[in-house]
């Protein structure tokens, strides 16, 4: 597709165009979908429900829309927020929700061997899981990351940092190396 | 078994399945508001317009 992200948006704002938003999604839809279903821990149903919500407040915020940042980097915003809003409604608490999954040393003394990467990332905390996504699967630099997220950069590099230990204890057996 | 560093790192590095299908989009488009209607909109304007400089 030759039309850049910032000239369908044009198009969208200037004249309603469908065609163009219908484009955007196309071009979007698996990115976030895989975002959304990484951060409902592989619920597809629910990851497609909030990534519809998510470009419905993509059209409705359209025109907030400034250009300043990457598209995808407000795009993924949108899809965070959209994910903690429903998150909320929930539970009161998504990090008490992680605990029910086990501290790391259970899980590391009862199952580490049996999980895989996408096991154990479904494991870290909602937001450590974004930073992993947005890094890892969607090639994003940590500032590119810290602006999505709205948090500071060194939030993002300490996530990084943490998860990395996490994962490495839960599947290589304890040590504290980094990973990358 | 255990993995080894290398093998997380290729793991978390590895391509996301392709999520793609017409549905989903035709879905988000049935959600969104009535499309604007320039012509209406320019009638309006034109419509408008007389009446202001009939004033």
């Amino acid at each position: 597709m030759s039309d850049s992200d910032t000239a369908l948006v044009a198009r969208v704002i200037a004249n309603d165009d469908r065609g163009a938003f219908e484009l955007l999604v196309r071009r979007h839809q698996s990115a976030v979908r895989n975002f959304l279903r990484r951060l409902a821990r592989n619920d597809s149903e629910r990851a497609n429900d909030l990534a519809q919500e998510t470009f419905i407040k993509m059209y409705q915020g359209l025109h907030t829309y400034r250009g300043s940042a990457r598209f995808t980097t407000w795009l993924f915003r949108i899809a965070y927020h959209t994910f903690l809003n429903d998150q909320r409604g929930r539970h009161a608490n998504e990090e008490f929700d992680d605990d029910a999954h086990g501290s790391v040393t259970d899980t590391t003394a009862h199952t580490a061997n049996a999980l895989d990467v996408d096991r154990a990332l479904e494991r870290l905390p909602v937001r450590q899981r974004a930073v992993f996504d947005l890094h890892y699967k969607k090639g994003m630099t940590h500032s590119e990351i810290a602006e999505a997220l709205e948090l500071p950069l060194g939030t993002i590099k300490s996530d990084l940092v943490r998860g990395h230990e996490k994962l490495k204890e839960w599947l290589t057996g304890g040590t504290h190396e980094q990973i990358a | 078994m255990n993995k080894s560093p290398d093998s997380v790192e290729a793991a978390l590095r590895a391509p996301e399945p392709t999520l793609a299908d017409d549905e989903f989009s035709e879905n988000v488009l049935a959600r969104l508001p009535p499309q604007r209607r320039r012509t209406a909109a320019r009638r309006w304007t034109v419509a408008g317009s007389a009446a202001w400089a009939a004033r």
